[in-house]
Formats: C-alpha cells, structure tokens, sequence
C-alpha cells in the first residue's frame, strides 16, 4: 500500500547489442527510460575532440524504403547483430520515426476501410486478437508484400472515388440535358429542330433569377443604364425563381447582359453542340455512359471486398510498425558512441532483481542500480494489496502521489468510498442492478481496458455497499414493496409489513434529520482520516512540530465540543465545563506553540489567531457531508414518484390494460431514476473525496510509471514461447 | 364566485410554494441542459463516438429539475393534497411557501451557473476525454449549493408541518 520503490538503473554495454537489449526490455515492459542529457552532451564533445567534427548521419546506399525496410527487420529480431547498423551515426532515427506513423496511419485506414467493406461480427467490447510471438516476428519478412497490397487496395479505392465522381457527373449532365429538353423553347428552334444563339440583330440568352422580382430589378438597372433594346420572357417558373429568356439587340448585346448578369441574372452553361435539339440521342448516350460506369463500380467495389480479407496482415503490420517506433523513439534517448551505450531508466524495485538477470544472462553488461530518491523525482507506480487496486484509478484521476511529499491513499481511502456511494445510491434494487451490470462486463463480456476493468470493479463494489444502505434504510426500488401489497390487496385487511423492516435500521423520509446527524457524523470519521494521514506526513517528513501543534489540537476541540454538547445534554456523567477547558486548552496550543517564521510575539499570536480560524473551514467541510441525507432522499423520493404514477391505472380496478401500464411506467420510471442517483452518488462521493478527503493532506502531482513495451492496438503478442528470453514473459508482463 | 379569503387560503399557499420550486429549478435546469445541448452536439458533429461521455456531462444541470420535484413531492404529501385531506392554516400555508422559495431561487440560479460550467465541461471532453471526470467534479462544485437549497426546503417543510398553527 504505498508508492512502488523505485531503481535507477544503468545498463553500460556494446554497441552491437543495443537493437537486442532494446527489443527484450521492450518485451519485458517494466523500464521507464529516461534521457540522460549531460552524458549524450559530454560524448558529443568528446566526439568533437577525437575525430574533429560531429558526428554525422550516413545511410549506406540504399534506397530508403529498403533501408527503412531491414532497419525494421533488425529491430524486431532479437537475434540481431547488426554491427551497429541501428546505432545513431548510422540511422536517422527521426525519420524512420516518421515513416512509422506515416506507414501506421495508411495501415489503419485500411483497416477500417476494410472493417467497413466486410464487418466482423464483433461483442460489444473490442478484443485484441492473440499473435503468437513467431507470426510476429515474421511479418519483419513480409514488409514489402503486405506494403503492396495496401497501396493496390489504396489504388483500388481511388480507382472507385473517381469512378463514383465520375457517375455523379453523368448524372448531373443527365439532369442538365433533360433540364433544357423540359425547357422546350419553341421560337428558338428552326425547323430542323436545332438550337440557336439568335439571329443577325438579336443575341439570345436563356438564364435563371432566384426570384422573380430579379426581373424588376433589372430593368430598373437597364433603363437608368439607358438600355432599351431587350425583352424578357420568363420560360417556366421554378420555386421562387424562373427561367428567362434575355433578348437583346445584338449590338448593345454584351453591356445589356452585363448589367443583367449584375443583377440576378445567371446565364445557363451553353450546351454542347452536339445535342442541340437532339436531346433524346444526348439521353440514350448518357444512359449508357452511367450504366456502364455502374458496372465498373460494381467491379471495383468486388476487386475492394477482395482486399478485406487482408485486414489481419493490415493489423498485424500496423501494430508491427508500432512496435518499432517505439523501440525506436527508445533508441533515440539512449547515449551511444561509437562502441558502447548507456541505457538509463527507472524499475520498479520488486521487479528490479529479475529484469537485471533476465537481460544479463543473455548479453554481456555492465550494471550500475541505486535506490531512487525523492529529490529526483521519480515516476510513481502504485502497489496496493489487490481489493484496494481499482481505486487507484479514483486516485490517479486527481493525481498521482508526488513521492516524497504524500503517501498513496488509496487502501485509506477505498472504503470510504465504498461507504458514501452506498449512503446516497441506498437502494436494494438499484444495488442489484448496478453490481450485475458491472459483474457481466467484467466476467461476461470481459472489457480489456485496465481502466475500464478498475473503474468497473470500483462500481461493482459501490453496487453491493448500495444493497447493504438501501437495506438499512429499507428501499427495495422506493416504497415498490408496500405497493405492490397495496395495489394487489396482500393480506386483505391486515397487510403484513414490509419483509426488509427487519433488517431496517431507520426510514430516512420519516426521520431524515437522523440521517443528516449521522451524514455528519461520518464525515468528522472522514476529516479525522484525513488528518491522521497529515500528521503522518508531517512525522515522516520531520515535521513533527507542526503534526502535533497545527493539526491534533482539533481532534481534541471538536471531540471535546462533542462533549460539550452531550454534557450539556446531560447524557455525560461529567460536567460539561471541563470540555470547554479542554478546548480552550487546544485552542492556544495552536495560538502559542504552532510553529511560525516570525520572532516578534506579536507577530507570532496573529498569526496563531488566523490559525484558528481555520475553524469555518472545517465547518464548512462538515456541513458538506449533509448531501449524503440530499442525494439518499432524492433517490427514494423519485422512486417513489415513479411507484405512485406506477399504480395509478390499477389503483381503482386493475385491468390488463392498467397491469401493462403500470409495468411500463414501473421499469421505464425506476431505470432513469437509477441512471441519474447512480450518476450523482458517483459525482458526489468523488467530489468528497477529492475536496473534503484530499483537501485535508493530500497534494498530488507525481508523474506516472510509462514503462517501455510493446504498444498494440489490434493484437495482443504472446511471448510466452519467446526463445530471447529463459522465463515466459507474459507472466513477467503481469504488473501489478 | 370564491371569495378572497377562499383564494387567500392555506392550501394555495402551500402549492404555490410547491409550484413554484418545480417552476423555477426545473426553468434554470432545461435552459442549462439546452445550452449543454448544443455545445455537445457541436463535438459530437466533429467525433461521434465521444456520445456517451458528452451525455453524462449534459445530464449534470438537470439534477436541479429533480429537486424542484422532491420539493413539490414534500408538499403535495405534508400538505396532504395526496390523500385527498386537505387542512392548511393561512399561516401554515405561508410558511409553506416561504420553505419551498431557497429550491425556487438556488435551483434556478445554480443549474444556470452549472451549465455553463457543464458546458465548458463538454469542451474539455472534446479536446481531452480522458478528463471527463474533472468535468463532472467542476460542475458538481456548483451543485452542492442546490443540494443545500434543497436539504433547506425539505427539513423545513418536516418542520412546518410539524407546527399546530
């Protein structure tokens, strides 16, 4: 229950088996690298010295892709001796980087076009296939062929955009052909039935306006432009707008339909020579130029659905190439030379023992491991004892414990969660509901995201404390037990009671300011936690002073207030004036004795006094707690809406009718009241926890353990029977 | 024709009260969800799959609406509307009134101020999703103060109701 203690550890070793002891630390998955740059700056001007100049990239002369191509081939081999083929002079890390993504990008959108064209019958959750570590290793190999095939289904695709832009351009000069035959302009056809542009005096122009009133506006335009020669005629309506025939004289032609054309008035694309008046041949050649295109797509769209069948070794290389760059973009931190490397990174100190032997039975190291302290900040991974694992996901939500400063509250804290979650939600029945939904997408459906799994046990857990309150206070969805007595005559005139009575500890809707002593009883239990865990704090750090002058006073004034008023009660055989003592005594062991900078007395008392006036914020923080009472009533209160609507169609006579009624309104009612109350309980226990709980001693800001592994999106690689390694990794990769 | 002091009676009071925190909580609470609602859909036109995150971020502000309900509820049942046995001083009915108004007038103000906050909410899920769960605590931040109206209106209530005036 703590903050894992952490290793810095230094691998020293031959350049030659850099790419080999990368692979297997990356299949091992429990070293956070870290970039050591003084030691990369001092080589690079050691380097400067002994050989005159930087050190420079050289690619040997091949081609990039080839290059890029066997450089993937030795990463992925843990075999490899590549003679420093992968160390910095010689490969541009960067670059291969960026081929990664950008092959990995290409790769996924295969994928999913794949996924669209033929879906795979899939569960509600996404699983990762398993690859056994040989099917992986050898896709190093075929590189080159699956690369290939996803630029020909590429190609193929973009054979079937343009083939479908193509058919939306036939079908649109379909239109506009049809448009103008629709059109029918009489006087504009001679006698050969063929279109024309006017005659020697007169220009012709057929156009549309948005609106017809267009029309007003220019003439209105033409006649201050001191233009008369022209006529118009509109040829058929269309919405608001028209069709229009511009006639002009064929001299003042081109201003007139200038002036036009800035009014409103759009001219109609010319068309084709071609099909002037012979609009049913131009029809028939369109219909044959779309039906033939719809063959071809229906061809290309078969050639595409061939290539989903590929979507596995899509995936497979995808998930390849992101192994890779991740081993690269470790490559990339570590210090070279020429002959050596110095690898750097933190471990997990139970684990730390293994790695070490693992690596070192294979290559010959040199090893350098010291315990991590706090001042150099070390990545936090939390350890817990195995009930209390799922909340650390509550915990590194609001962050992570910064080693040094904070302890990892998460076992303190879980129960309480648990706790309030049941207080507010407090119903048998929603309990039920919201622990056998969480059991089956844990055990049933068996989400894979590690978060989804933690927060999902958090919830399961938050259901059964929910049955365990909602008993106590007798809910069993609302009042629907005394209901469904009352509705169906159970018992006729002496209706038994309700069977959860026996179990019950008190109703929270007749009795609700018991509740609300109680919801602030158990948050003084809370804040009372959470100064424990301050004053511990401030021992371990040395600050013990302050632990017992700044922070246990207030245990004594608000238990001796506590006394106080039970004293005065009478419910105390002491007399209560020696609690008021008592407080006061606390009181100025916090004015008097807290530590402070200052030597002036006078300082020092005012500064005391603020001290206690800490006092409204604990107030405050206590009052916080009565929406345990709020959100428990809200729950019963709408559920028991939901039963009196329920009942009301059979309340007079039942019929079958009312019966359906009232089932319907019973569970569509009880399944948004649960929806909503569990929402709350889970935004307001959270909220306790993180404002009132943390607030009190809790400061945060540790950064997380990465550790380097293997990255995969759509395969999970088995390495159980990995000849790299003596031990079957896959149970090393278990972490906690 | 009533007559005024038949109008100016107890069980009015009390169910304007009753009327008027379902009112006005439920108002602020569909204004804010609304304009939750679009910022969602904005995002949602961008990334789809965020819909279920989005959604619980825009459920938050209509909590309000709900406790303008319970306290309505509180009425209906303390007042005995529900039993058909209505017997309501003035006086009673007034203080009745006077109960119901801290859940009328946080309730309307703190879902306006939650959605807005909700709101913001939704973009920062836009942008980060694995944040959600700040979002919902910022938004929460704003609501405790509607829970403590309501916790007000509802003990109140039990207490008037208590009262033999």
């Amino acid at each position: 229950m703590a903050i894992a203690k952490m290793e810095h550890i230094t691998f020293v070793g031959a350049q030659s088996d850099m790419s080999s002891v990368v692979n297997a630390l990356s299949k091992l998955g429990a070293i956070d690298v870290r970039r050591n740059e003084s030691l990369e700056a001092e080589i690079q001007s050691r380097q400067l010295e002994m050989i005159g100049h930087e050190y420079r990239i050289e690619i040997p002369g091949l081609d990039f892709h080839e290059a890029f191509r066997t450089r993937m081939a030795q990463l992925s081999d843990p075999e490899n001796q590549d003679e420093g083929l992968l160390s910095r002079s010689m490969t541009d890390y960067p670059r291969l980087v960026a081929e990664c993504q950008r092959l990995m990008d290409r790769l996924d959108a295969a994928v999913e076009l794949s996924a669209n064209l033929a879906p795979r019958k899939e569960g509600l959750f996404h699983h990762r296939r398993v690859v056994s570590a040989r099917a992986f290793a050898e896709l190093a190999a075929r590189q080159e062929e699956i690369q290939r095939r996803m630029r020909e289904f590429e190609d193929e695709e973009q054979k079937l955009r343009h083939l479908e832009l193509d058919l939306s351009k036939a079908y649109q000069r379909r239109e506009e052909i049809e448009f103008y035959r629709d059109l029918e302009l009489p006087h504009l056809l001679s006698r050969s039935g063929e279109y024309q542009q006017g005659t020697e005096h007169v220009a012709v122009y057929v156009g549309t306006v948005l609106t017809t009133e267009s029309i007003n506006d220019i003439e209105l335009a033409l006649q201050e432009a001191e233009q008369s020669a022209y006529s118009f005629e509109i040829l058929k309506k269309i919405d608001e707008g028209a069709v229009v025939l511009l006639a002009a004289e064929r001299s003042e032609a081109e201003t007139i339909a200038r002036i036009a054309g800035q009014n409103g008035f759009k001219s109609l694309p010319s068309i084709d020579d071609e099909y002037k008046g012979r609009y049913a041949l131009a029809l028939e050649e369109r219909k044959q130029t779309v039906e033939g295109l719809k063959r071809e797509i229906e061809v290309a769209k078969q050639n595409l659905e061939d290539f989903a069948k590929y979507r596995e070794d899509f995936e497979n290389l995808s998930d390849f190439y992101r192994v890779q760059k991740s081993r690269l973009e470790t490559l990339q931190m570590i210090a070279q030379t020429s002959s050596i490397f110095v690898l750097e990174g933190y471990v997990p100190q139970r684990r730390a023992d293994q790695i070490i032997e693992l690596i070192c039975q294979r290559y010959p190291l040199a090893v350098e491991r010291r315990l991590a302290t706090t001042e150099e900040d070390y990545p936090v991974l939390l350890e817990n004892p195995k009930w209390a694992q799922p909340f650390e996901e509550v915990i590194s939500t609001f962050a992570l414990p910064k080693p040094g400063v904070d302890i990892d509250p998460t076992v303190i804290m879980a129960p309480t969660y648990v706790f309030f979650f049941g207080m507010m939600l407090s119903d048998v029945g929603y309990g039920l509901i919201l622990s056998v939904l969480m059991a089956l997408i844990l055990w049933v459906f068996k989400t894979e995201g590690r978060s989804m799994r933690k927060m999902c046990t958090v919830f399961f857990l938050c259901g059964i404390s929910s049955i365990i309150w909602g008993a106590l206070f007798g809910g069993f969805f609302g009042n629907t037990i005394s209901s469904l007595i009352k509705v169906f005559h159970i018992g006729g005139a002496n209706p038994p009671g309700n069977p959860l009575e026996r179990l019950m500890w008190f109703d929270p809707m007749t009795n609700p300011v018991k509740l609300m002593v109680f919801s602030v009883i158990f948050g003084i239990i809370h804040l009372f936690i959470a100064m424990a865990n301050n004053m511990y704090m401030l021992c371990v750090t040395g600050n013990k002073r302050s632990a017992f002058t700044e922070v246990f006073p207030w245990y004594i004034i608000f238990l001796s207030l506590a006394g106080l008023l039970l004293a005065k009660q009478g419910q105390l055989p002491i007399d209560s004036k020696y609690f008021g003592y008592l407080a006061i005594a606390a009181c100025l062991v916090i004015v008097l004795l807290s530590p402070c900078d200052s030597k002036n007395p006078i300082v020092r008392l005012f500064k005391g006094l603020l001290k206690l006036y800490d006092i409204t914020s604990f107030f405050s923080e206590m009052m916080s707690y009565t929406r345990i009472l709020a959100l428990a009533l809200a729950t019963s209160v709408i559920a028991m809406v939901v039963n009196t609507l329920a009942i009301m169609p059979v309340e007079k006579k039942m019929t079958i009718l009312g019966f359906v009624a009232m089932l319907l309104i019973w569970v569509f009612g009880h399944i948004i009241n649960f929806a909503l109350s569990a929402l709350s309980a889970y935004i307001h226990t959270t909220r306790l926890q993180y404002v009132e709980f943390f607030g009190r001693f809790y400061q945060g800001g540790g950064q997380p353990f990465k550790p380097f592994e293997v990255p995969t999106e759509y395969v999970v690689v088995d390495y159980a029977k990995d000849p790299q390694l003596q031990i079957p990794v896959n149970s090393a990769l278990k972490r906690a | 024709m009533f007559a005024l002091n038949q109008i100016a009676s107890g069980p009015v009071f009390a169910l304007l009260g009753g009327a008027f925190a379902a009112l006005y909580a439920g108002i602020g609470s569909a204004r804010a969800v609304g304009s939750v609602g679009s910022v969602v859909s904005g995002v949602l036109a961008e990334d789809p799959e965020k819909f279920g995150k989005l959604l619980v971020v825009q459920a938050l502000p209509g909590t309000q609406g709900i406790y303008g309900l319970i306290v309505w509820f509180f009425i209906m049942i303390q007042g005995g509307f529900m039993g058909g046995n209505v017997e309501i001083s003035l006086a009673k009915g007034l203080l009745y009134f006077l109960a119901c108004l801290p859940m009328a007038f946080v309730g309307y103000f703190s879902a306006i101020s939650q959605g807005k906050v909700a709101a913001d909410g939704a973009s920062l899920v836009a942008k980060r999703p694995e944040q959600q769960s700040k979002a919902l605590i910022l938004a929460a931040m704003v609501e405790t103060y509607a829970i403590f109206a309501l916790l007000v209106s509802v003990l109140t209530i039990l207490y008037v109701s208590g009262l033999k005036i």
